[in-house]
């Protein structure tokens, strides 16, 4: 659910560009593979969004749905690159207006918020599998650590996916629900999540 | 490269690979299609590592309204024992959901990766023997089997980077039929939740309609055997149960009994009678008895008809024998002997007992020695046969009808043996 709606043009190609929600920092152009970046007085070419494999899912960029009931509406995604593998996070606006990210990873889904960060984490070398900590009153233990980079980007995405940004990412589980650290060169940002069923999902045609 | 995915780089079409070639022909436009090393390599190692089941890549699943794809497999080897391998079938439906299908020493077991209410710590899983108890928060498992995983083999187009030569550990555990997995590395870890699949789920799930029509058949076969040993082994309890029972079978025929002292037995011997035998084609038995100490005679009776013909006799070298040894005092015997017979032809018969001492002996005055006519034998020796036949048919058509069973039976044994 769109908490705004701006409607732009790419600096590089023209085509026009939307900005549907408040907390949306870059845009993917559609038309030229741009990576804009949202400034007060528009967008701004910031880099070029690579194109993306398409590998399955059900979702893309601009699909709505429901997840447990609650509608929501796609943004955008940013899929990222590890050792092993991909992942994909899709940007969703949900209707009570906040921003989240659903996860799709080999197939599971997490739903996660971004909450501020309270205190001081341990650096990412320092978070080997198995430590356990507290952050934002969160009791978690590390389940998984890794180096990733950005690989590519479509739609209205919240953080700075430049192509080949380097992420690193620590998840925890906090009580069945994974609890984020993510380390970039903007400091460390974190998030709750919880995994959900498929049957949680609801897309719509 | 998968082989389904080998098409040609000229026309799009099917490339064919031959077994042990280094290129490709494509079947449309017969353009060499060269193979890069990676898949030359995963060819070779699938040859080392060939699947025992018979899912293949690119088949296709029905699971839960979903369609799945079997997009890769994955060869593990316990790093420690090189002979004991187990395979991974990796499947992903059309949303991207994945599934793991195990096979593992006969066994089946489906799973998917969960978030427990809480990860087992790698310190736990360390020292996890089977029969420890893993807490996933909301539940708990036993550990079954715990250790490391060599991965030696991967195929197909699997949805991570996995290379042969990593190694995973990992603990299973089980929870009420309920399946458990947790593997960890250096940088994570994840765990899996599933539960045994058998054949005929295994059929579902693939569609596989003609298997699942074999193994109907198959199920059929083994019922129809399973009731054919049954039906066996019960006549065969039957059977010997006659044949006990015959031991002392028989009715004894009204004035089919005598007795005589032995001293005073002649060489024409004692005749009795007549005795009248009126049970046409049944088995009769003549059975003599003695009855002697520290004394061996041979003792005979001899049935004849009223010509003095001799029909049937049971004979037999009688002694007893007492004794002191260094075990103590002893006492053996064999003062009995019988000998069946079909009665053809009802009418008046006479028995004639025979005595011999034993060479320069003569019999003592309480040896005597008897007969006993039963009509309405049992032919015990016939019935024991047939029911020892019967148990050991019925056994073997049993344990075929129940293969499970004996794998059961194996299992058991083969871990008592560890």
């Amino acid at each position: 659910m769109p908490s705004q709606t701006q409607s732009l043009n790419c600096p590089n190609c023209g085509g026009p560009v939307r900005v549907e929600h408040r907390s949306v920092r870059m845009v993917a152009c559609g038309y030229c593979a741009g990576l804009l970046e949202v400034v007060p007085d528009g967008v701004r070419m910031a880099g070029t969004a690579a194109r993306l494999v398409p590998l399955p899912t059900q979702f893309r960029v601009g699909q709505t749905g429901t997840i447990r009931g609650r509608p929501f509406h796609v943004l955008g995604r940013v899929r990222y690159a590890y050792d092993e593998g991909v992942w994909d996070e899709w940007y969703l606006a949900l209707d009570d207006g906040q921003a989240a990210w659903l996860e799709e990873d080999d197939g599971e889904y997490i739903l996660a918020r971004p909450e501020e960060l309270q205190g001081v984490v341990p650096g990412f070398d320092q978070l080997r599998i198995g430590v356990r900590l507290t952050v934002n009153g969160y009791s978690l233990m590390v389940t998984e650590r890794c180096r990733a980079r950005v690989a590519g980007a479509e739609g209205q995405l919240f953080s700075r996916a430049l192509l080949n940004r380097p992420v690193n990412f620590v998840e925890g589980n906090a009580g069945g629900r994974i609890a984020y650290l993510e380390f970039s060169d903007d400091g460390v940002e974190f998030g709750i999540g919880e995994p959900l069923d498929r049957s949680d999902v609801r897309v719509e045609a | 490269m998968l082989l389904r995915s080998l098409n040609c780089p000229n026309c799009g079409g099917r490339a064919r690979l031959l077994r042990g070639e280094q290129t490709a022909a494509c079947l449309h436009c017969g353009s060499e299609v060269k193979l890069s090393q990676a898949y030359l390599e995963e060819q070779a190692r699938a040859r080392r590592f060939p699947t025992r089941t018979f899912v293949r890549l690119g088949m296709k699943a029905d699971w839960q309204g979903a369609q799945y794809e079997v997009v890769g497999r994955q060869v593990f080897q316990d790093p420690e024992d090189a002979t004991s391998t187990w395979e991974e079938w990796v499947l992903v439906s059309e949303t991207g959901e994945v599934l793991f299908l195990e096979f593992d020493e006969g066994k089946w077991k489906l799973s998917k990766s969960f978030t427990p209410q809480q990860t087992p710590s790698p310190d736990q899983l360390r020292n996890a023997p089977p029969g420890r108890v893993v807490n996933f928060g909301d539940t708990h498992a036993m550990v079954t089997e715990s250790g490391a995983a060599l991965i030696v083999h991967v195929e197909g187009e699997l949805p991570w980077l996995v290379r042969p030569g990593q190694a995973t550990g990992y603990v299973d555990a089980l929870r009420a039929g309920e399946f458990f997995c947790v593997e960890w590395t250096e940088d994570a870890i994840e765990c899996y939740r599933g539960h045994f699949v058998d054949q005929r789920q295994l059929c579902t799930l693939f569609g596989q309609k003609e298997a699942l029509i074999a193994l109907d058949r198959q199920q059929l076969s083994h019922q129809s055997r399973r009731r054919f040993g049954a039906v066996c082994i019960a006549a065969g309890v039957l059977a010997l149960c006659c044949w006990i029972y015959s031991f002392g079978g028989g009715q004894v025929v009204e004035g089919g009994m005598g007795n005589t002292p032995l001293a005073g037995v002649t060489d024409e011997g004692v005749r009795f009678g007549p005795v009248e035998l009126r049970a046409r084609d049944r088995v009769h038995r003549l059975e003599i008895q003695g009855k002697m100490s520290d004394d061996s005679n041979w003792v005979a009776a001899v049935l004849e008809d009223a010509e003095e013909q001799e029909l049937v006799s049971a004979d037999r070298d009688m002694w007893d024998e007492h004794g002191v040894d260094s075990d103590g005092a002893w006492h053996e015997s064999d003062l009995s002997a019988s000998h069946d017979f079909v009665l053809r032809k009802p009418g008046q018969y006479y028995v004639r007992l025979y005595a011999e001492p034993e060479p320069g002996r003569t019999p003592s005055l309480g040896t005597s020695g008897s007969f006993v006519l039963r009509e309405g034998v049992l032919n015990g020796t016939w019935l024991g046969i047939y029911g020892f036949l019967a148990l050991v048919i019925g056994t073997c058509f049993l344990l075929s009808g129940s293969p499970q069973t004996v794998q059961k039976f194996q299992e058991s044994m083969a871990s008592s043996d560890d």
